[in-house]
């Protein structure tokens, strides 16, 4: 079975190949959607505490994949569904492509024989659509991460592996936690390749919840709720 | 992405929906619920338009509210509820006409009084069902009626904003007893 990955400049991006990285895990392909947006700047606490989840904030992926002389091919637009990349894809013998963006993947990627994989921070089918780990904090206290093959729906794709996480004791849950909870189910993923990920568990749409965006009342909530775990 | 401020950020927030309540009562003798909803019920005038299969989305939130409060929500109600909450989480707006399947059959988004009835019905279902997603869209639909709330003049529309800020206060503050 072959595995690529598709990354972009985001944190999540940064926490999957650097952990990766470091589990020695090897892909097939590796493509790094960069349209070029400046890096951010972190404080201090963030990067020590990013460490210690076993990701380096400040490293932007371009500088780990050059550091570590691995072979990528760039784009220079950050679009799952762009033409040009459904083309490379296409010339590609990879099976599977770990995706780390979100989002509708449209018909044209859909049948271009390729199987994406996405982590997504919520157990599916409760927990489907935007935010989810606030909500699953609020709710049941814990956040969770199912990975499953994408389709043309939000988060019904078939469910490959799931792992629920304890929620944080810290307040950076956009930066911090939530990706590593993808990263971590990530490695636990890809470490466990011998379940073939054909052995996957067919979601009903129809079941299950999708939730919204969080209003930031809600969200400082779970963020406060955090932060009284001790 | 909002950034965190601590618990203050929840200070301000119950603050200044404190304020708007306060602002109504001091400035408007508001009705009951159920004195409201009479004289609601009697401008009600089932406007659905037969020949177009088009509904005034007044008139369609009104009837399913007063379903809600009679207990009487069928498949078709709670259909209805989440295709629009779907959009108006993805728009954050509610257009004045809609068709059978709950099409826009209208560009006008600006009428205050369907903000008003939806998120008299999210916080209806929540109180229900507890379910987040409501309060999420109770929040987000109170903060556009908050914001304008100077516009509002019609007693029945006040005494229903009243009715909801203070349950959506409630809840809040349950939730933050539940989970701090």
């Amino acid at each position: 079975m072959s595995i690529g990955i598709i990354l972009t400049s985001d944190v999540r991006s940064k926490a999957y190949i650097q952990k990766t990285l470091n589990h020695q895990i090897h892909f097939e392909d590796i493509i790094f959607m960069n349209d070029g947006r400046t890096e951010k700047k972190y404080s201090e606490n963030i990067i020590k505490l990013s460490k210690n989840y076993g990701f380096d904030i400040s490293q932007s992926v371009m500088n780990t994949l050059l550091k570590n002389n691995l072979d990528f091919k760039e784009f220079s637009f950050v679009d799952i569904n762009n033409p040009i990349l459904i083309r490379y894809l296409q010339s590609l013998d990879t099976e599977f492509f770990i995706f780390t963006g979100g989002g509708i993947l449209k018909h044209d990627i859909l049948s271009s024989g390729v199987k994406f994989i996405h982590l997504h921070p919520g157990i599916a089918p409760s927990y489907r659509g935007s935010t989810c780990f606030y909500y699953s904090i609020l709710n049941e206290n814990y956040a969770g991460v199912t990975a499953y093959i994408m389709n043309k729906n939000l988060d019904t794709g078939d469910i490959i592996y799931q792992k629920k996480f304890q929620k944080p004791n810290h307040k950076y849950l956009d930066n911090i936690f939530d990706p590593y909870i993808r990263s971590e189910t990530l490695i636990e993923l890809l470490e466990n390749k011998s379940t073939p990920f054909t052995e996957s568990i067919k979601q009903n749409p129809f079941d299950g919840e999708t939730y919204y965006i969080i209003h930031p009342v809600l969200k400082h909530i779970a963020i406060l709720s955090c932060l009284t775990n001790d | 992405m909002t950034p965190f401020e601590g618990k203050e950020f929840i200070s301000n927030y119950k603050k200044n929906r404190q304020d708007i309540l306060d602002k109504i009562k001091n400035n408007q003798t508001t009705n009951s619920l159920s004195q409201t909803l009479k004289l609601i019920q009697k401008s009600f005038s089932s406007n659905i338009k037969e020949d177009k299969k088009i509904f005034v989305t007044n008139d369609l939130l009104l009837s399913i509210f007063l379903k809600l409060q009679h207990k009487e929500e069928t498949q078709q109600e709670t259909r209805m509820i989440m295709t629009l909450l779907k959009k108006f989480e993805i728009k954050k707006r509610i257009f004045s006409e809609y068709d059978y399947e709950l099409k826009e059959n209208s560009t006008n988004f600006k009428i205050l009084r369907n903000y008003i009835l939806f998120a008299a019905i999210c916080v209806k279902k929540f109180q229900d069902n507890n379910n987040l997603k409501f309060l999420n869209t109770v929040l987000k639909l109170n903060d556009i009626i908050c914001s304008q709330i100077d516009s509002i003049t019609d007693v029945n529309d006040l005494s229903l904003v009243y009715y909801v800020i203070n349950l959506e206060l409630e809840y809040v503050r349950d939730l933050i007893r539940k989970t701090l």
